[in-house]
């Protein structure tokens, strides 16, 4: 057996013809996905963090430098030495939550 | 097929026509059902995936520019789809090295028929590894055109040639103590 032969059986494979219900079966998939409607941001549920997340953002701004912050108020960085012995926890707990919910999706895609 | 056609039912269907899009699947399904059917194998596979081609098509349609035929970019799509398909779910093939010596065993018995000989070298390429299967199934798909499957796959005429080269190399290696001489 010579090279060409090698690339005769490669190139002479014949086609295969489609089933008589493909073309159906794409053009219904085709017009599903015409007709559905547009994906649109699931704002009700995400509000309450929309709202939330400035506030608190006026909130920390207002506690530092607010006509309270020089007197009786509570002191931003004291706040933030408290949490740093939490934070590394915090950090690790996002991070296993991260890897999880990665391989979650991942898995879920191969499933689909 | 006519690049007019093609032109004409993309302009259709980006106007709203939907039903203009049988058309294209009506032109491209053998081609495109053929070159999956290189990939995996597998009849009913091979139809879901160009399928999924067409549809990933109808969805980014809008993206054919026309600088190339609608045909470069149809299967650099598909192929684009099919190898990752592939590499999610590999073809039910046992690697080469365990084909070839499972068909060593067969050799000592009399010789390959024709047909049963074909269809060793055609899984055979399965079994290579990805960069040089996709170059070998396109270059053979493609009716041995280096720059329309350089196109498909989206790298330059000499990576085809290199890799075409070199997987050729590898097959004709693998096969050899089963087939015979090939160099």
């Amino acid at each position: 057996m010579k090279p060409e032969e090698l690339d005769r059986v490669l190139s002479e494979e014949t086609d295969i013809v489609p089933s008589s219900g493909f073309v159906a079966a794409v053009m219904e998939a085709v017009t599903t996905e015409a007709t559905a409607p547009p994906l649109t941001f699931p704002w009700k549920r995400a509000w309450p963090l929309v709202a939330g997340f400035p506030a608190l953002l006026v909130w920390l701004v207002f506690l530092q430098f607010g006509p309270a912050s020089t007197s009786s108020g509570p002191d931003l960085y004291a706040w933030f030495e408290m949490m740093v012995p939490m934070a590394t926890g915090w950090v690790a707990g996002a991070l296993l939550m991260t890897v999880a919910m990665t391989a979650w999706s991942l898995r879920l895609v191969r499933i689909k | 097929m006519s690049a007019e056609e093609d032109a004409a039912d993309v302009a259709r269907v980006l106007a709203g026509d939907v039903s203009a899009f049988e058309a294209i699947v009506r032109r491209w399904q053998k081609p495109l059902v053929s070159l999956a059917y290189r990939f995996c194998r597998d009849r009913g596979r091979a139809e879901d995936m160009a399928q999924e081609a067409f549809l990933r098509a109808y969805r980014r349609l809008a993206s054919w520019r026309h600088e190339a035929a609608f045909s470069t970019w149809l299967f650099a799509l598909a192929t684009n789809l099919y190898r990752s398909e592939i590499r999610r779910l590999p073809p039910l093939t046992a690697p080469l090295d365990e084909g070839v010596t499972a068909l060593d065993r067969r050799a000592r018995e009399p010789i390959l028929d024709e047909e049963r000989r074909d269809q060793t070298i055609r899984n055979a390429v399965l079994a290579l590894p990805a960069k040089y299967r996709d170059v070998l199934t396109l270059f053979y798909f493609h009716g041995m055109d280096i720059a329309t499957s350089a196109a498909s796959l989206g790298v330059p005429d000499g990576t085809v040639k290199a890799r075409l080269s070199r997987g050729r190399d590898i097959l004709r290696n693998k096969l050899q103590s089963l087939l015979g001489n090939l160099s």
